[in-house]
């Protein structure tokens, strides 16, 4: 039986790396649109995130925009294999639905 | 979606949430995509269907103009024309910057490039309009060869951009305006007219239709 890896399979954390999966492994969103495509607040997504990069599946990069700083959030090639194998046995444990 | 406001509580700095069950991983990760999609690329149809609006707007107005059933001028049905083109041109302009300035990296790269490969041809097709209007003073030859130009640039810009970002619906409507350019120009000066105002917009109605019946696939962009 496959094993779902803990560290994405958690709501908030699935949520956030699809939506980076979706981005896309050469680009990366902008935090506060992150925040709102996840509905989620800006402690909250944070805190998950900071385990997303524990785990070396996403990179936070900070920079200045203007005189605004601003993050951007982007899926690491580590982060997209995960979440490719995690979808992989997901599909499996339930029968290939 | 669940809201995160009733369904995290706070422990050690560490949000706790309910154990995920498969079923409810399956549907999450369903819906978290096609929110992305959504909030991340819109609807690519409205685009189609703006400009497929403005090309059956601005050459039904030039057809009218040519073939006397609408009540203007061959002048002033150019300018609805250009109107059109202008009008549809901001509003894709509009749509997909608002679109990509959360985005940076690859995207953003191609994105400067593709838009400004369309904005380099029209510049030539610019130039190339005051050389052809200078070899012939007959208003319909003039625009049949001027629009011949405008479309090649289309179809190749949505070739070109079907390879780029994958996209096999540009690639289509590349190929499709390809085609209807080498069909207008047979038709010559009397009938290109036609040609373009029933066949641009229906290409154009098409990938619209395929966009979105792309877009409510679940795997759609997986």
């Amino acid at each position: 039986m496959p094993e779902l890896d803990p560290v994405i399979h958690a709501e908030s954390r699935l949520r956030t790396i699809t939506v980076l999966n979706q981005v896309g492994e050469r680009d990366k969103i902008a935090f506060t649109k992150l925040r709102k495509i996840l509905e989620m607040t800006a402690g909250n997504l944070s805190t998950h995130l900071r385990k997303l990069e524990d785990a070396g599946y996403v990179e936070v990069t900070k920079t200045i925009e203007g005189r605004t700083p601003a993050t951007y959030v982007g899926i690491t090639p580590k982060g997209r294999a995960a979440y490719a194998a995690y979808r992989a046995a997901l599909q499996e444990l339930l029968g290939g639905a | 979606m669940t809201s995160p406001s009733h369904d995290h509580s706070v422990s050690g700095g560490e949000p706790q949430e309910a154990p995920l069950d498969l079923h409810a991983a399956f549907r999450l990760v369903n819906d978290a995509e096609a929110k992305a999609r959504q909030e991340l690329y819109g609807n690519e149809a409205v685009i189609y269907v703006i400009w497929g609006t403005a090309w059956l707007l601005g050459y039904g107005t030039l057809h009218g103009s040519r073939f006397g059933w609408l009540p203007v001028g061959s002048g002033q049905g150019l300018a609805v024309h250009g109107g059109c083109i202008l009008a549809a041109l901001v509003s894709t302009v509009v749509l997909i910057s608002r679109r990509n300035r959360v985005i940076r990296g690859h995207s953003s790269y191609l994105g400067a490039l593709y838009g400004g490969g369309w904005a380099l041809g029209f510049l030539t097709m610019g130039c190339l309009g005051a050389v052809v209007g200078a070899m012939t003073a007959d208003f319909w030859l003039r625009s049949m060869a001027l629009n011949g130009i405008a479309i090649l640039i289309v179809g190749l810009m949505y070739l070109a951009g079907g390879a780029m970002f994958n996209d096999r619906n540009q690639a289509v409507l590349g190929v499709w305006f390809l085609v209807v350019n080498v069909v207008s120009l047979l038709a010559g000066p009397l009938h290109f007219l036609t040609v373009l105002a029933v066949l641009g917009p229906l290409g154009f109605f098409g990938a619209a239709v395929a966009g979105s019946i792309r877009r409510r696939s679940p795997r759609a962009g997986a």
